[in-house]
Protein backbone atom coordinates (compact mmCIF):
# COMPACT_ATOMS: atom_id res chain seq x y z
CA UNK A 1 0.00 0.00 0.00
CA UNK A 2 2.47 2.11 -0.96
CA UNK A 3 0.80 4.65 -3.85
CA UNK A 4 -1.42 7.32 -2.90
CA UNK A 5 -4.64 6.04 -4.51
CA UNK A 6 -4.35 3.11 -2.79
CA UNK A 7 -3.86 5.38 0.27
CA UNK A 8 -7.04 7.05 -0.36
CA UNK A 9 -8.95 4.28 -0.11
CA UNK A 10 -7.69 2.81 2.79
CA UNK A 11 -8.06 6.18 4.16
CA UNK A 12 -11.86 6.18 3.03
CA UNK A 13 -12.79 2.93 4.22
CA UNK A 14 -10.55 2.26 7.39
CA UNK A 15 -9.79 5.53 8.73
CA UNK A 16 -13.03 7.85 8.22
CA UNK A 17 -15.56 5.92 10.14
CA UNK A 18 -12.76 6.50 13.21
CA UNK A 19 -12.90 9.52 12.37
CA UNK A 20 -16.00 10.66 12.15
CA UNK A 21 -16.33 9.15 16.05
CA UNK A 22 -13.48 11.35 17.42
CA UNK A 23 -14.62 14.13 15.14
CA UNK A 24 -17.92 14.07 17.40
CA UNK A 25 -16.35 13.49 20.26
CA UNK A 26 -14.10 16.55 19.99
CA UNK A 27 -16.86 18.66 18.73
CA UNK A 28 -18.70 17.68 22.17
CA UNK A 29 -14.53 18.73 23.81
CA UNK A 30 -14.75 22.29 22.05
CA UNK A 31 -18.27 23.03 22.98
CA UNK A 32 -17.05 22.34 26.95
CA UNK A 33 -14.18 24.56 26.16
CA UNK A 34 -15.98 27.37 25.21
CA UNK A 35 -18.57 26.96 27.79
CA UNK A 36 -16.88 26.47 30.65
CA UNK A 37 -14.25 29.06 29.29
CA UNK A 38 -16.48 32.06 28.44
CA UNK A 39 -17.76 31.47 32.01
CA UNK A 40 -14.26 31.79 33.51
CA UNK A 41 -13.21 34.90 31.21
CA UNK A 42 -16.68 36.37 31.81
CA UNK A 43 -16.55 36.71 35.61
CA UNK A 44 -12.59 37.37 35.66
CA UNK A 45 -12.94 40.76 33.36
CA UNK A 46 -16.45 41.40 35.41
CA UNK A 47 -13.74 41.07 38.16
CA UNK A 48 -11.34 43.44 36.19
CA UNK A 49 -13.68 46.35 35.55
CA UNK A 50 -14.59 45.88 38.87
CA UNK A 51 -11.35 47.05 39.75
CA UNK A 52 -10.75 44.36 41.92
CA UNK A 53 -6.99 43.68 40.23
CA UNK A 54 -5.77 41.36 36.95
CA UNK A 55 -5.58 38.33 38.70
CA UNK A 56 -8.72 36.71 38.44
CA UNK A 57 -8.05 37.09 34.70
CA UNK A 58 -4.56 35.50 35.29
CA UNK A 59 -6.63 33.03 37.07
CA UNK A 60 -8.99 31.97 34.99
CA UNK A 61 -6.12 31.71 31.93
CA UNK A 62 -4.33 29.34 34.32
CA UNK A 63 -7.34 27.61 34.74
CA UNK A 64 -8.30 27.30 31.87
CA UNK A 65 -4.89 25.74 30.58
CA UNK A 66 -5.53 23.06 32.96
CA UNK A 67 -8.54 22.42 31.94
CA UNK A 68 -7.77 21.96 28.31
CA UNK A 69 -5.11 19.25 29.27
CA UNK A 70 -6.80 17.65 31.35
CA UNK A 71 -8.91 16.78 28.62
CA UNK A 72 -6.83 16.66 25.72
CA UNK A 73 -4.55 14.40 27.06
CA UNK A 74 -7.19 11.51 26.89
CA UNK A 75 -8.30 13.05 23.74
CA UNK A 76 -4.68 12.30 22.04
CA UNK A 77 -4.68 8.93 23.50
CA UNK A 78 -7.46 7.66 21.94
CA UNK A 79 -6.38 9.32 18.69
CA UNK A 80 -2.80 7.63 18.86
CA UNK A 81 -4.59 3.96 19.99
CA UNK A 82 -6.94 4.22 16.98
CA UNK A 83 -5.99 5.98 14.10
CA UNK A 84 -2.17 5.83 14.31
CA UNK A 85 -2.99 2.43 15.60
CA UNK A 86 -4.64 1.34 12.14
CA UNK A 87 -2.08 3.30 10.48
CA UNK A 88 0.53 0.84 11.61
CA UNK A 89 -1.34 -2.17 11.60
CA UNK A 90 -2.07 -1.22 7.43
CA UNK A 91 1.82 -2.10 7.28
CA UNK A 92 1.75 -5.21 9.43
CA UNK A 93 2.79 -3.30 12.49
CA UNK A 94 2.13 -3.36 16.46
CA UNK A 95 1.72 -0.05 18.30
CA UNK A 96 2.10 1.52 21.39
CA UNK A 97 1.90 5.44 21.72
CA UNK A 98 3.52 4.78 25.29
CA UNK A 99 6.15 2.72 24.75
CA UNK A 100 9.62 3.59 23.43
CA UNK A 101 13.18 1.60 22.66
CA UNK A 102 14.33 1.43 25.61
CA UNK A 103 17.38 2.70 27.21
CA UNK A 104 19.41 -0.39 27.66
CA UNK A 105 18.71 -0.39 23.84
CA UNK A 106 19.97 2.89 23.14
CA UNK A 107 22.90 2.64 25.52
CA UNK A 108 23.86 -0.94 23.77
CA UNK A 109 23.73 0.90 20.11
CA UNK A 110 26.75 3.08 21.35
CA UNK A 111 26.15 5.51 18.93
CA UNK A 112 25.97 8.18 21.17
CA UNK A 113 28.67 8.42 23.89
CA UNK A 114 27.26 11.36 25.74
CA UNK A 115 25.40 9.97 28.77
CA UNK A 116 21.96 11.35 28.52
CA UNK A 117 20.53 13.25 31.57
CA UNK A 118 16.90 12.89 30.02
CA UNK A 119 15.26 9.96 28.21
CA UNK A 120 12.21 10.16 26.73
CA UNK A 121 10.39 8.56 23.90
CA UNK A 122 6.82 7.38 22.60
CA UNK A 123 5.03 6.03 19.71
CA UNK A 124 6.69 2.23 19.68
CA UNK A 125 6.23 0.10 16.21
CA UNK A 126 7.05 -3.13 16.31
CA UNK A 127 6.73 -5.89 13.96
CA UNK A 128 8.07 -8.67 11.52
CA UNK A 129 8.60 -7.22 7.93
CA UNK A 130 9.14 -10.47 5.36
CA UNK A 131 11.80 -12.75 7.72
CA UNK A 132 13.17 -9.56 9.67
CA UNK A 133 12.37 -8.07 13.29
CA UNK A 134 12.19 -4.42 13.48
CA UNK A 135 10.83 -1.96 16.03
CA UNK A 136 11.12 1.79 16.07
CA UNK A 137 10.15 4.71 18.25
CA UNK A 138 10.23 8.15 18.69
CA UNK A 139 13.70 9.44 20.93
CA UNK A 140 14.93 12.37 22.60
CA UNK A 141 17.77 12.68 24.87
CA UNK A 142 19.31 15.24 26.51
CA UNK A 143 22.21 16.14 28.20
CA UNK A 144 22.26 19.21 30.81
CA UNK A 145 25.74 21.16 31.20
CA UNK A 146 26.92 24.25 33.91
CA UNK A 147 26.22 24.48 37.50
CA UNK A 148 23.40 26.63 38.18
CA UNK A 149 22.23 27.83 35.14
CA UNK A 150 21.91 24.29 33.74
CA UNK A 151 21.28 24.02 30.03
CA UNK A 152 20.05 21.03 28.10
CA UNK A 153 21.35 20.36 25.01
CA UNK A 154 19.72 17.75 22.67
CA UNK A 155 22.12 14.28 21.63
CA UNK A 156 19.59 12.86 20.01
CA UNK A 157 16.08 13.50 18.53
CA UNK A 158 14.39 11.50 16.11
CA UNK A 159 13.44 8.27 14.84
CA UNK A 160 15.59 5.03 16.42
CA UNK A 161 15.32 2.03 14.72
CA UNK A 162 16.63 -1.37 15.38
CA UNK A 163 16.41 -4.39 12.97
CA UNK A 164 17.75 -8.05 13.04
CA UNK A 165 20.46 -8.22 10.83
CA UNK A 166 21.16 -11.13 8.05
CA UNK A 167 24.44 -11.90 8.70
CA UNK A 168 26.31 -13.63 11.79
CA UNK A 169 29.26 -11.17 13.27
CA UNK A 170 30.77 -10.95 16.78
CA UNK A 171 32.09 -7.61 16.85
CA UNK A 172 31.22 -4.30 16.76
CA UNK A 173 31.30 -1.45 13.65
CA UNK A 174 30.10 1.71 13.79
CA UNK A 175 29.12 3.88 10.66
CA UNK A 176 28.86 7.71 11.94
CA UNK A 177 28.26 10.84 10.39
CA UNK A 178 31.52 12.44 9.20
CA UNK A 179 31.95 15.60 11.14
CA UNK A 180 35.64 15.90 10.61
CA UNK A 181 36.32 15.10 6.94
CA UNK A 182 33.41 17.43 6.32
CA UNK A 183 34.76 20.31 8.59
CA UNK A 184 38.81 20.06 7.68
CA UNK A 185 38.90 18.32 4.17
CA UNK A 186 39.99 14.64 4.18
CA UNK A 187 43.94 14.90 4.97
CA UNK A 188 43.59 17.21 8.21
CA UNK A 189 40.02 15.75 8.66
CA UNK A 190 41.57 12.26 9.03
CA UNK A 191 43.92 12.60 10.89
CA UNK A 192 41.11 13.87 13.78
CA UNK A 193 39.37 10.48 13.33
CA UNK A 194 42.53 8.35 13.58
CA UNK A 195 42.75 10.42 16.97
CA UNK A 196 39.29 9.73 18.35
CA UNK A 197 39.66 7.91 21.52
CA UNK A 198 36.35 6.91 22.32
CA UNK A 199 35.55 5.08 18.92
CA UNK A 200 37.35 1.49 18.07
CA UNK A 201 39.66 1.18 15.22
CA UNK A 202 39.12 3.33 12.24
CA UNK A 203 38.18 1.12 8.73
CA UNK A 204 39.04 2.93 5.86
CA UNK A 205 36.76 2.25 3.23
CA UNK A 206 37.05 1.65 -0.94
CA UNK A 207 33.91 4.27 -1.80
CA UNK A 208 34.52 6.88 -1.57
CA UNK A 209 31.22 8.61 -1.85
CA UNK A 210 30.56 6.18 1.26
CA UNK A 211 33.57 8.14 2.86
CA UNK A 212 32.85 11.45 2.53
CA UNK A 213 29.65 10.79 4.57
CA UNK A 214 30.49 8.58 6.76
CA UNK A 215 33.36 7.50 9.09
CA UNK A 216 33.55 4.03 9.98
CA UNK A 217 34.96 2.59 12.93
CA UNK A 218 35.17 -1.16 13.97
CA UNK A 219 36.28 -3.85 15.94
CA UNK A 220 37.25 -5.92 13.33
CA UNK A 221 38.45 -5.02 9.56
CA UNK A 222 37.79 -7.65 8.16
CA UNK A 223 34.43 -8.00 9.52
CA UNK A 224 33.43 -4.37 9.29
CA UNK A 225 34.45 -5.09 5.68
CA UNK A 226 32.30 -8.26 5.66
CA UNK A 227 28.84 -6.52 7.23
CA UNK A 228 29.89 -3.51 4.79
CA UNK A 229 29.44 -5.00 1.90
CA UNK A 230 30.04 -2.51 -1.52
CA UNK A 231 26.67 -3.01 -2.24
CA UNK A 232 25.44 -2.26 1.08
CA UNK A 233 27.34 0.87 1.16
CA UNK A 234 25.23 2.26 -1.47
CA UNK A 235 22.03 1.25 0.00
CA UNK A 236 22.85 3.12 3.33
CA UNK A 237 23.82 5.97 0.97
CA UNK A 238 20.39 5.68 -0.86
CA UNK A 239 18.72 5.16 2.93
CA UNK A 240 20.19 9.04 3.76
CA UNK A 241 19.32 10.36 0.27
CA UNK A 242 15.90 9.06 0.78
CA UNK A 243 15.41 10.83 4.80
CA UNK A 244 17.58 13.57 3.78
CA UNK A 245 19.31 14.27 7.28
CA UNK A 246 21.72 12.66 9.38
CA UNK A 247 21.93 9.17 9.85
CA UNK A 248 24.15 6.76 12.22
CA UNK A 249 24.10 3.24 12.50
CA UNK A 250 25.87 0.84 14.51
CA UNK A 251 25.93 -3.28 13.96
CA UNK A 252 26.29 -5.18 17.45
CA UNK A 253 24.92 -8.15 18.63
CA UNK A 254 23.04 -9.50 15.23
CA UNK A 255 21.65 -6.40 15.28
CA UNK A 256 21.46 -3.26 13.19
CA UNK A 257 20.40 0.05 15.05
CA UNK A 258 20.06 3.58 13.05
CA UNK A 259 19.45 6.56 14.42
CA UNK A 260 17.60 8.92 11.94
CA UNK A 261 17.82 12.72 13.44
CA UNK A 262 14.54 14.00 12.64
CA UNK A 263 13.37 17.37 14.30
CA UNK A 264 9.73 17.30 14.29
CA UNK A 265 7.18 15.54 17.04
CA UNK A 266 6.14 12.87 15.13
CA UNK A 267 2.46 10.98 15.14
CA UNK A 268 0.80 13.77 17.64
CA UNK A 269 -3.19 15.24 17.25
CA UNK A 270 -3.86 18.17 16.15
CA UNK A 271 -4.67 20.28 18.64
CA UNK A 272 -8.67 20.53 19.81
CA UNK A 273 -9.59 23.75 17.83
CA UNK A 274 -9.20 21.75 14.54
CA UNK A 275 -10.24 18.84 13.06
CA UNK A 276 -9.25 15.41 13.38
CA UNK A 277 -10.22 14.68 9.55
CA UNK A 278 -6.89 16.11 8.06
CA UNK A 279 -5.82 14.22 5.02
CA UNK A 280 -2.70 15.70 4.39
CA UNK A 281 -1.39 14.66 7.94
CA UNK A 282 -3.16 11.48 7.98
CA UNK A 283 -0.46 10.87 4.88
CA UNK A 284 2.09 12.31 5.85
CA UNK A 285 1.85 9.67 9.09
CA UNK A 286 1.39 6.76 6.85
CA UNK A 287 4.39 8.35 4.62
CA UNK A 288 7.15 8.14 7.91
CA UNK A 289 5.95 4.40 8.80
CA UNK A 290 6.15 3.29 5.29
CA UNK A 291 9.47 5.00 4.97
CA UNK A 292 10.78 2.86 8.39
CA UNK A 293 9.23 -0.39 7.12
CA UNK A 294 10.93 0.22 3.91
CA UNK A 295 14.42 0.51 5.15
CA UNK A 296 14.31 -3.26 5.37
CA UNK A 297 13.95 -3.42 2.07
CA UNK A 298 16.89 -0.55 1.00
CA UNK A 299 18.87 -2.44 3.17
CA UNK A 300 18.16 -5.86 2.00
CA UNK A 301 17.92 -7.21 5.43
CA UNK A 302 15.60 -10.11 3.88
CA UNK A 303 18.38 -12.00 1.72
CA UNK A 304 19.10 -14.67 4.01
CA UNK A 305 21.68 -16.52 1.83
CA UNK A 306 24.29 -16.73 4.92
CA UNK A 307 24.13 -18.62 7.59
CA UNK A 308 21.51 -16.52 9.41
CA UNK A 309 18.00 -17.94 8.88
CA UNK B 1 73.72 24.76 22.14
CA UNK B 2 70.12 24.30 24.16
CA UNK B 3 68.33 24.77 20.51
CA UNK B 4 70.40 22.11 19.06
CA UNK B 5 70.04 19.66 21.22
CA UNK B 6 65.87 20.64 21.32
CA UNK B 7 65.97 20.70 17.52
CA UNK B 8 67.79 17.10 17.54
CA UNK B 9 65.73 15.80 20.07
CA UNK B 10 62.51 16.19 18.39
CA UNK B 11 64.08 14.97 14.69
CA UNK B 12 65.14 11.98 16.50
CA UNK B 13 61.42 11.69 18.07
CA UNK B 14 59.94 12.10 14.34
CA UNK B 15 62.26 9.82 13.18
CA UNK B 16 61.40 6.82 15.90
CA UNK B 17 57.91 7.74 14.96
CA UNK B 18 58.02 7.49 11.09
CA UNK B 19 59.73 4.31 11.10
CA UNK B 20 57.59 2.38 13.60
CA UNK B 21 54.92 4.02 11.40
CA UNK B 22 56.12 1.87 8.47
CA UNK B 23 56.83 -0.97 10.77
CA UNK B 24 53.22 -1.12 12.11
CA UNK B 25 51.58 -0.68 8.74
CA UNK B 26 54.20 -3.36 7.38
CA UNK B 27 52.76 -6.14 10.09
CA UNK B 28 48.76 -4.96 9.11
CA UNK B 29 50.10 -6.10 5.77
CA UNK B 30 51.07 -9.15 7.03
CA UNK B 31 48.27 -10.37 8.97
CA UNK B 32 45.85 -9.13 6.73
CA UNK B 33 46.63 -11.54 4.30
CA UNK B 34 47.15 -14.24 7.18
CA UNK B 35 43.51 -13.62 7.39
CA UNK B 36 42.39 -14.60 3.61
CA UNK B 37 44.22 -17.68 4.01
CA UNK B 38 42.32 -18.63 7.18
CA UNK B 39 39.06 -17.64 5.16
CA UNK B 40 40.57 -19.73 2.11
CA UNK B 41 41.25 -22.43 5.02
CA UNK B 42 37.60 -22.23 6.02
CA UNK B 43 36.48 -22.11 2.79
CA UNK B 44 38.38 -25.59 1.77
CA UNK B 45 36.84 -27.69 4.35
CA UNK B 46 33.23 -26.79 3.26
CA UNK B 47 34.57 -27.88 -0.05
CA UNK B 48 34.86 -32.00 0.22
CA UNK B 49 30.92 -31.56 2.61
CA UNK B 50 29.57 -29.63 -0.28
CA UNK B 51 30.94 -32.11 -3.11
CA UNK B 52 29.59 -35.30 -0.97
CA UNK B 53 25.83 -34.09 -1.15
CA UNK B 54 25.84 -32.59 -4.43
CA UNK B 55 27.43 -36.03 -5.87
CA UNK B 56 24.52 -38.14 -4.67
CA UNK B 57 21.98 -35.94 -6.44
CA UNK B 58 23.80 -34.99 -9.76
CA UNK B 59 24.78 -38.14 -11.30
CA UNK B 60 24.85 -37.14 -14.49
CA UNK B 61 27.65 -34.02 -13.54
CA UNK B 62 30.45 -36.25 -12.79
CA UNK B 63 32.75 -33.77 -15.22
CA UNK B 64 32.37 -30.79 -12.66
CA UNK B 65 33.18 -33.26 -10.06
CA UNK B 66 36.18 -34.30 -11.46
CA UNK B 67 37.22 -31.16 -12.05
CA UNK B 68 36.86 -29.76 -8.73
CA UNK B 69 39.00 -32.71 -7.44
CA UNK B 70 41.60 -32.01 -9.61
CA UNK B 71 41.52 -28.30 -8.81
CA UNK B 72 41.67 -29.43 -4.66
CA UNK B 73 45.06 -31.08 -5.51
CA UNK B 74 46.49 -28.59 -7.34
CA UNK B 75 45.44 -26.29 -4.42
CA UNK B 76 47.51 -28.29 -2.09
CA UNK B 77 50.63 -28.50 -3.97
CA UNK B 78 50.08 -24.85 -5.02
CA UNK B 79 53.91 -23.18 -3.48
CA UNK B 80 53.93 -19.87 -4.85
CA UNK B 81 50.81 -17.53 -3.42
CA UNK B 82 50.00 -16.30 -7.34
CA UNK B 83 49.39 -19.84 -8.15
CA UNK B 84 47.14 -20.40 -5.18
CA UNK B 85 45.10 -17.38 -5.65
CA UNK B 86 44.75 -18.39 -9.34
CA UNK B 87 43.91 -22.05 -8.08
CA UNK B 88 41.24 -20.24 -5.70
CA UNK B 89 39.74 -18.37 -8.05
CA UNK B 90 38.62 -21.20 -10.58
CA UNK B 91 37.35 -23.04 -7.41
CA UNK B 92 35.10 -20.00 -6.60
CA UNK B 93 34.29 -19.64 -10.83
CA UNK B 94 33.46 -23.79 -11.27
CA UNK B 95 31.53 -23.87 -7.46
CA UNK B 96 29.36 -20.54 -9.39
CA UNK B 97 28.48 -22.82 -12.02
CA UNK B 98 27.29 -25.68 -9.61
CA UNK B 99 25.13 -23.44 -8.24
CA UNK B 100 23.76 -22.63 -11.45
CA UNK B 101 23.22 -26.44 -12.41
CA UNK B 102 21.57 -26.94 -9.26
CA UNK B 103 18.42 -25.23 -10.03
CA UNK B 104 18.07 -28.81 -12.42
CA UNK B 105 17.98 -30.71 -9.64
CA UNK B 106 14.76 -29.78 -7.09
CA UNK B 107 15.22 -32.60 -5.13
CA UNK B 108 18.99 -31.57 -4.45
CA UNK B 109 18.10 -27.85 -3.67
CA UNK B 110 15.46 -28.92 -1.07
CA UNK B 111 17.92 -30.66 0.52
CA UNK B 112 18.02 -28.89 3.93
CA UNK B 113 22.06 -30.27 4.32
CA UNK B 114 22.88 -28.85 0.80
CA UNK B 115 20.87 -25.45 1.92
CA UNK B 116 22.82 -24.96 4.63
CA UNK B 117 25.93 -26.14 2.96
CA UNK B 118 25.24 -23.10 0.27
CA UNK B 119 24.77 -20.61 2.88
CA UNK B 120 27.75 -21.52 4.34
CA UNK B 121 29.30 -21.05 0.75
CA UNK B 122 28.05 -17.49 -0.09
CA UNK B 123 29.08 -16.89 3.77
CA UNK B 124 32.62 -18.06 2.81
CA UNK B 125 32.63 -16.45 -0.10
CA UNK B 126 31.75 -12.98 1.23
CA UNK B 127 34.34 -13.17 3.96
CA UNK B 128 37.19 -13.72 1.78
CA UNK B 129 36.14 -10.88 -0.24
CA UNK B 130 36.18 -8.68 2.82
CA UNK B 131 39.47 -10.33 3.69
CA UNK B 132 40.60 -9.23 0.06
CA UNK B 133 38.63 -5.60 0.59
CA UNK B 134 40.63 -5.22 3.97
CA UNK B 135 44.21 -6.19 2.85
CA UNK B 136 44.39 -4.07 -0.22
CA UNK B 137 43.29 -1.22 2.62
CA UNK B 138 46.05 -1.93 4.37
CA UNK B 139 48.61 -2.06 1.46
CA UNK B 140 47.27 1.33 0.10
CA UNK B 141 47.84 2.32 3.84
CA UNK B 142 51.47 0.61 3.51
CA UNK B 143 52.41 2.04 -0.22
CA UNK B 144 51.23 5.52 1.04
CA UNK B 145 53.36 5.42 3.98
CA UNK B 146 56.54 4.53 1.88
CA UNK B 147 55.61 6.94 -1.00
CA UNK B 148 54.99 9.35 0.92
CA UNK B 149 57.64 12.36 2.17
CA UNK B 150 59.47 12.50 4.56
CA UNK B 151 58.79 8.37 5.58
CA UNK B 152 59.51 7.64 2.14
CA UNK B 153 63.20 8.61 3.22
CA UNK B 154 63.12 5.90 5.74
CA UNK B 155 61.54 3.55 3.07
CA UNK B 156 64.51 4.38 1.10
CA UNK B 157 67.09 3.62 3.98
CA UNK B 158 65.50 -0.02 5.33
CA UNK B 159 64.46 -1.26 2.31
CA UNK B 160 60.78 -0.94 2.22
CA UNK B 161 59.04 -2.07 -0.48
CA UNK B 162 55.28 -1.10 -2.40
CA UNK B 163 53.43 -4.03 -2.28
CA UNK B 164 50.72 -4.73 -4.70
CA UNK B 165 46.98 -5.19 -4.13
CA UNK B 166 44.80 -7.85 -5.29
CA UNK B 167 43.14 -7.65 -8.72
CA UNK B 168 40.30 -9.32 -9.53
CA UNK B 169 41.43 -11.97 -11.91
CA UNK B 170 40.26 -11.50 -15.77
CA UNK B 171 37.95 -14.79 -15.50
CA UNK B 172 35.98 -13.98 -12.54
CA UNK B 173 35.24 -10.16 -13.72
CA UNK B 174 33.62 -11.85 -16.53
CA UNK B 175 30.12 -13.56 -15.89
CA UNK B 176 30.31 -16.72 -15.03
CA UNK B 177 28.77 -19.18 -17.63
CA UNK B 178 27.76 -22.63 -16.37
CA UNK B 179 27.62 -23.89 -20.42
CA UNK B 180 31.15 -22.69 -20.54
CA UNK B 181 32.17 -24.69 -17.22
CA UNK B 182 30.71 -27.94 -18.01
CA UNK B 183 31.68 -27.36 -21.76
CA UNK B 184 35.56 -27.26 -21.05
Amino acid sequence: MQSVTDFRSFYQTNLQPKLTELETTRRALVKKLIFYGAIAFGVGLLLFFLKVGIWPLLLAAVGFFFFYQYHAKPFRNSYKTQIIATLAQAQGLQYNHQACISRSEYDQSQIFVTTPDRYWGDDMLTGTVGKTGIRFSELHTQYKSGGKNKTWHTIFRGIFFIADFNKHFIGETFVLPDVSENAFGSTLGGFFQKLNMVRPQLIKLEDVEFEKHFAIYGTDQVEARYILSPALMQRILTLKQKFNTKVALSFIGSHVYIAITINKTLFEAPWLFSTVDNYKQLEEFHTDIAMCVEIVELLDLNTRIWTKE
Amino acid sequence: MLLIAGIAVVLLLGAVLTYNNLVGSRNNVENAFGTIDVMLKKRYDLLPNLVEVAKTYMKHESDIFTRIAELRARAQSATTTDEKVAIENQISGTIKGLMVTVENYPDLKANDQFTMLQRSWNETEEQISAARRAYNAAVTAYNNAVDKFPSNIFAGIFNFRRKEVFVIAETERQNVSAKALFNS
